[in-house]
């Protein structure tokens, strides 16, 4: 089940996103639906806390009065990093790029273009795409460490710290724990590959299982992967 | 009788000399009329009578006294410029008495003989006087005495007041409570009159700098409101462009239209990162312009969501504040070192009031190897290790009533600051 939310006090520009939503209402029937809102309401305060459903946040950044779409998108973030929110904006700026980053906002479009069949390709693109928001959470007195499943590479072994390193897109974390108390934290998708490594399969393009070696969608070869757990692996 | 009259003439022209030096100092008219001539000739027998029958410790302070007040009645000024210039041309004068009382006892061996003299002894006292007249109207002085008369109106309290005059009866009586004659004791006064002007030409000196850096700071920020203004006009304008292009774009064909979004885009170059600092209160104002302009320069993408109200940095204890401050500086470098190094190169600032409590979140991107478990313990230095977040140095300024909680979502750093307001 899928919710659309859509955030526009001008009536012009609510039905033309209305005559863009329809038709996506008609393909999926009872498994999506459509709300609308002209302002922020307790109604839609109660709509972004009810984390029940998978929801697609359409927001108007201008709006009448003193909260605006990035206010609404901030209170949804603050609990929710699972929906997805598009923005609808009627000027290019530059703090997109701020709110893309740190919102993880869909898209910014711009009401002066191709507002209909841009919204269009992104409800496409978010409908048909696997909501995957697993999380590996890890704590300690100094911080909270949240990383999305999909985004872990592999996870190492640091014989010399005694230190597990968790690589992930972007970046790489240095964890007190064991390989075998993390696995349990971790679900399905990830698997012994040596004994010193433990791979996201999801992200391995290709196993080199006599070089020793897999290779990740991002291209990056890494050598720890060994005959003794292909097993694991395999089934 | 003789003596008396000679006396009666000598504080006379000593009253009027005081009168001329205030003059000098201040560039009034003297305007002497039956009135004034009166109330010198009274006031004369007042300080006559003063000296002659007045206690031993309290004669010079009632003495200066009675010439503050005839000052005052002559001139009509303010009590503090009165009071500000008396006690200039008095110091001036003790000053003047001891020198000279020194250096004629350095060359006749001791004063005993002119003391005993009441002819020799007036006379003395009226070329002190005149040396009085003839300091003041040393140019390079009078400039400094006027341009700390403005700093002594405006910002000298009545506590310093009470200090400076606490310091001249001191001096005074000093000198007059001990020998006169001995030479190490007027040395020993002179030194403290001049300790004590050097003392008070310090507070003056300091509250001038001061009174200076404020004015500098009134100028600063009624810049700054015109420039939040032009930036207010110059959103409106883009705003107002933007729609009349959009209008324009409706009724125009596919070329039309392309070519409309083409200017557009041309005409959004965004300079918003500056109108951002108009929400942030005044007090943390300056620090956040800095690091955004730290921002801009090194092409960070910022955004900054303050919905205070200004003023709200008065709610903070002072030592808050302080530390406030610190954490600021800290944290928004770490933040700057480490979204540099992204990809993304982003930096969130979010401020609000809740609950008595001032809430500032501080997020951003970042592409580093980091440590969980050592992060922030004394031998991990982030900056050595270039991972650009320092929170060892946020650990050692952590208060207890200030609740900092650092966490990590996936390339986000983010730190949350809680200072409780009073």
């Amino acid at each position: 089940m899928t919710k659309i939310v859509v955030l526009e006090d001008e009536k012009k520009d609510q039905s033309l996103i209305q005559k863009t939503l329809d038709p996506f209402y008609f393909k999926y029937g009872e498994s999506l639906s459509i709300k609308y809102y002209n302002k922020c309401t307790t109604d839609l305060r109660k709509e972004i806390e009810d984390l029940s459903e998978k929801k697609i946040y359409i927001l108007d950044i201008c709006l009448n009065g003193k909260i605006t779409g990035v206010d609404v998108a901030k209170k949804i973030r603050d609990i929710d990093w699972d929906s997805e929110i598009i923005f609808l904006t009627n000027h290019t700026s530059y703090e997109h790029k701020v709110y893309s980053s740190i919102f993880k906002i869909f898209r910014f479009i711009e009401k002066f273009d191709n507002m209909e069949e841009r919204l269009n390709e992104c409800i496409t693109l978010i409908l048909n795409k696997e909501c995957d928001k697993e999380m590996f959470k890890y704590k300690n007195s100094q911080m909270n460490l949240s990383i999305y499943m999909k985004d872990i590479l592999y996870i190492l072994r640091d014989k010399d710290e005694r230190k597990l390193i968790i690589k992930t897109t972007n970046n790489s974390f240095k964890i007190g724990k064991t390989l075998e108390s993390i696995l349990i934290d971790l679900d399905s998708r990830f698997k012994k590959v040596h004994r010193s490594c433990i791979a996201n399969t999801d992200r391995i393009l290709q196993y080199e299982w006599s070089k020793g070696y897999f290779i990740l969608d991002n291209s990056e070869k890494v050598p720890y992967l060994s005959k003794k757990y292909k097993g694991e692996v395999v089934c | 009788m003789l003596e008396i009259i000679i006396s009666y003439i000598s504080v006379v022209i000593t009253g009027f000399i005081f009168i001329a030096s205030y003059k000098k100092l201040t560039e009034k008219t003297l305007d002497l009329t039956l009135k004034k001539a009166i109330l010198l000739g009274s006031m004369s027998i007042l300080t006559m009578l003063n000296n002659l029958y007045g206690v031993y410790f309290f004669k010079i302070i009632i003495g200066y006294f009675l010439i503050y007040i005839m000052c005052k009645l002559w001139f009509k000024d303010a009590r503090k410029k009165t009071f500000y210039y008396i006690i200039i041309i008095v110091s001036i004068a003790m000053i003047l008495e001891i020198v000279t009382c020194s250096i004629l006892s350095f060359a006749f061996g001791s004063l005993k003989d002119i003391n005993s003299s009441l002819m020799a002894k007036t006379s003395l006292s009226l070329i002190c006087e005149g040396l009085l007249y003839f300091v003041l109207s040393i140019k390079s002085l009078k400039k400094i005495i006027n341009k700390y008369e403005i700093i002594f109106m405006q910002k000298v309290n009545d506590e310093i007041i009470l200090g400076i005059l606490l310091f001249i009866i001191n001096a005074v009586s000093i000198q007059y409570s001990f020998d006169y004659t001995n030479k190490f004791i007027y040395i020993a006064t002179l030194i403290v009159i001049a300790g004590s002007f050097i003392l008070v030409f310090v507070i003056i000196k300091n509250n001038y700098k001061q009174a200076n850096l404020e004015i500098k700071y009134q100028y600063l920020q009624k810049n700054v409101k015109n420039y939040e203004n032009m930036i207010d006009d110059y959103t409106e304008l883009r705003h107002n462009l933007n729609a009349d292009f959009i209008a324009i774009r409706e009724i125009g064909n596919v070329k039309t239209q392309k070519l409309i979004d083409e200017k557009i885009k041309k005409y959004n170059i965004n300079y918003d990162w500056i109108g951002h600092i108009g929400n942030v209160p005044k007090g943390i104002q300056g620090i956040i312009y800095i690091k955004l302009h730290e921002m801009q320069k090194r092409k960070i993408n910022v955004e900054v969501n303050s919905k205070l109200k200004n003023g709200i940095t008065d709610k903070i204890s002072i030592k808050n504040y302080a530390t406030l401050c610190d954490i600021l500086d800290i944290t928004l470098n770490n933040a700057i070192e480490a979204a540099e190094k992204s990809p993304e190169k982003a930096i969130y600032i979010d401020m609000l009031e809740s609950k008595n409590t001032l809430n500032i979140k501080i997020i951003n991107t970042f592409k580093d190897i980091i440590d969980i478990d050592s992060i922030g313990q004394k031998n991990y230095s982030t900056k050595n290790r270039n991972t650009g977040i320092g929170l060892y140095y946020l650990n050692k300024i952590k208060r207890k009533d200030i609740h900092i909680k650092k966490e990590i979502i996936n390339d986000l750093f983010i730190i949350s600051l809680n200072i409780p307001l009073k």
